[in-house]
């Protein structure tokens, strides 16, 4: 009878192994993402405080679905687009706080040119990240995703859940709006919230 | 249209902003402290394997019992501290049970009288560091050599599966720390370690099962 058990307690020790093994893994998933989504959220609120609260809480909401999520190609991508939404999820609540600190407004001008020139005279990354802060959240999405993950249009169209084409006129208006932001230390006009690409939605 | 230009700033500018997180190495650390709950898609096989872990151990119970009464411990050995117990059963498995992890060295000598080569030692996470546990971020077991390709073999006809053949119930943090081990599945210049954890609330189980080359150092064992 003891053997006979013994095959049962052996699909236990099975199951045991098993889940320690996946546990493991997720923690192996952890270690090796951490670093890029702390730096994701670091550009994306500005705050380094903000920053390990959207991972723990990202790490949270990936864990959930870890069953799920560690059978899929790129786990790491998949953690980093939960980051964005809860970044846009909150983006509202966000760009109020940021409106306190530093309120203002002035109507949209710049061009590439003028968009690079004062991207090559920044000299004072506070100075960088508070304009960025004042970008609404997508356009914010849609520069780091573009120009510090590097990613393709495609994959952040996908990330966003907007077409490609959105994407780039977003990169371009957001450019013009740092660069604005940049040169004359001045919040951006808010644009519409309803213009193509700027709706705040999280999938 | 975005210039190339305007891209390459672009690019170096975020590259600038990114790279001045400050204290990126610490946050990593406390973020990789938290425990949070992966799910394993075994949640049903988990109830299922927790009432078959009640079971055996009931099983085995009786079977102590039995053995205990009917051949005054001619089968059956048992040594119990208030920190750890160490079974020995009729056809040589060997059962530990650590609630503390007081005396390893006691507690090791234990297991190789038991006819196991095995390697007992105490896990830190603030000496051994977060991560110090898990041989496959480098963590290490002091004076021994960890097996990483019959690590892997977490198959069902893996060595780890015949070697630690029972439930292990309990694993979580504070919880009582039940392994078994099959002596006679370990194959020659193979031993088993085991670290348990002292950090309550660590991200770990309480404690992590190893296997090792065998070694004087680490075993007592020859290589």
């Amino acid at each position: 009878m003891y053997e006979g058990k013994g095959q049962a307690a052996r699909q236990v020790c099975m199951e045991w192994v098993g889940d320690v093994a996946v546990k493991r893994q997720f923690e192996r998933f952890a270690a090796e993402t951490s670093d890029l989504l702390l730096r994701t959220g670091y550009l994306m609120t500005g705050d380094a405080r903000d920053a390990e609260d959207l991972v723990q809480e990202t790490f949270l909401r990936v864990a959930r679905r870890w069953h799920k999520v560690r059978l899929m190609d790129h786990p790491a991508a998949y953690a980093r687009r939960v980051l964005i939404n809860l970044v846009l999820r909150d983006a509202d609540r966000r760009s109020r706080r940021k409106a306190e600190l530093r309120p203002g407004g002035i109507g949209l001008g710049g061009c590439d040119a003028g968009a690079a020139r004062a991207l090559r005279q920044v000299d004072d990354l506070a100075e960088f990240r508070w304009a960025l802060a004042q970008l609404p959240a997508r356009q914010r999405a849609v520069l780091v995703l573009r120009y510090w993950a590097d990613l393709p249009v495609a994959e952040v169209a996908g990330i966003l859940g907007c077409s490609e084409g959105t994407v780039t006129s977003t990169a371009s208006r957001a450019a013009a709006r740092l660069a604005q932001a940049l040169t004359y230390g001045e919040s951006p006009a808010p644009e519409s919230a309803t213009s193509a690409g700027e709706r705040e939605s999280a999938p | 249209v975005i210039t190339s230009e305007l891209e390459n700033a672009l690019r170096r500018t975020f590259t600038w902003a990114a790279a001045d997180f400050e204290n990126a190495e610490q946050a990593q650390e406390r973020l990789l402290q938290r425990d949070y709950h992966p799910r394993t898609g075994n949640r049903r096989r988990a109830s299922l394997a927790a009432a078959l872990a009640t079971a055996a151990a009931a099983i085995t119970a009786a079977v102590l019992t039995l053995s205990s009464a009917g051949t005054h411990g001619g089968g059956t050995s048992t040594v119990r501290l208030a920190a750890w117990t160490v079974t020995k059963q009729p056809d040589g498995r060997v059962t530990v049970t650590i609630r503390q992890m007081l005396d390893p060295g006691r507690l090791q000598r234990q297991l190789r009288a038991f006819g196991v080569p095995a390697n007992v030692s105490v896990y830190d996470a603030k000496r051994d560091g977060p991560k110090g546990w898990d041989y496959s971020a480098g963590g290490m077991v002091p004076s021994c050599h960890i097996d990483r390709g019959l690590m892997n073999s977490i198959s069902p006809n893996g060595l780890m599966a015949k070697v630690f053949f029972g439930p292990h119930p309990g694993t979580g943090p504070g919880q009582p720390f039940t392994v078994w081990i099959s002596p006679s599945a370990i194959p020659a210049g193979v031993g088993v370690a085991l670290r348990v954890g002292v950090t309550p609330g660590h991200m770990l189980p309480s404690a992590s099962i190893y296997l090792v080359k065998a070694s004087p150092q680490c075993t007592g064992t020859g290589g």
